[in-house]
């Protein structure tokens, strides 16, 4: 969990760095951003956004299920090695998608992350209820 | 009542997340966008898929409460059965939203869930209160 919130820290942090050189570079003004971005934003200065709040996606619901089996006693090994191979994905994804942003590497990285985030929360489901 | 209860409605709204984002794909593939229009995110109009991003909002505020019930161990029928009904309007808000999407329809259930997940944290704070 705080790895992914580190993560999360980074990828914020690249958000001003990429406007304000493209701000300083006269690319964009602090108008561009009134309501958003505006379509005179380039690609490579929206990405980091992007992806910023791609991580406050489906995340979330990691966080809740991480939080959900500490509460509940439930952390087991297999959970944990989700929880990683989780996190790893996530960071492969944004490390894709702020460098190459190869489009089918990223929907293959993204479409895994949620299978494992998926099989984490069958897996704690039918434990829960099984019992 | 098994306090751990409130783990099916969250459980529910997971899996209708999930299922809700096999949508994206299947929207983007089937109609004509580029890879590239999903490098920037700039998809126009209707193809990407916006229940989606709903489901991530809101929904967030409800297994936060959902959590902190869990862990002071408050969560009873009551709270049970409103974390039922605020999956459940978030299941025909969905559906809605991805079938014939009828603005006003969309709008009532949104509100009445929101209205639901609100009672769920007013609930939660205004017990402690009375028991001062």
């Amino acid at each position: 969990m705080a790895a992914l919130i580190a993560l999360t820290f980074v990828v914020l942090t690249l958000i001003p760095v990429k406007r304000f050189r493209a701000g300083f570079a006269g690319e964009i003004t602090g108008e561009d951003f009134r309501f958003g971005e505006s379509a005179r934003v380039p690609g490579h200065v929206s990405i980091p956004n992007r992806n910023y709040m791609n991580l406050l996606e489906l995340p979330m619901l990691f966080y809740v299920l991480c939080l959900s089996l500490y509460v509940t006693h439930n952390v087991t090994g297999l959970e944990y090695g989700l929880a990683w191979a989780y996190v790893g994905l996530r960071a492969a994804h944004s490390a894709v998608h702020l460098t190459l942003n190869h489009i089918f590497t990223r929907l293959t990285i993204f479409a895994m992350s949620n299978v494992v985030l998926a099989v984490a929360w069958a897996l704690f489901f039918l434990k829960i209820f099984s019992r | 009542m098994d306090p751990q209860l409130i783990i099916e409605p969250m459980a529910a709204l997971a899996a209708l997340t999930f299922f809700v984002l096999l949508f994206v794909p299947a929207m983007r593939m089937g109609r004509k966008a580029s890879p590239q229009d999903s490098a920037t995110g700039d998809i126009p109009g209707g193809l990407s898929n916006p229940n989606f991003a709903d489901l991530l909002e809101m929904p967030v505020l409800f297994y936060v409460i959902c959590v902190i019930l869990l862990v002071t161990q408050r969560a009873d029928a009551m709270f049970l059965w409103l974390a039922w009904i605020y999956v459940a309007l978030r299941a025909i808000h969905s559906a809605v939203h991805l079938t014939y999407d009828n603005f006003h329809h969309r709008m009532v259930l949104f509100a009445l869930s929101n209205f639901a997940v609100f009672l769920m944290w007013l609930f939660f704070f205004i017990e402690p209160v009375r028991n001062v």
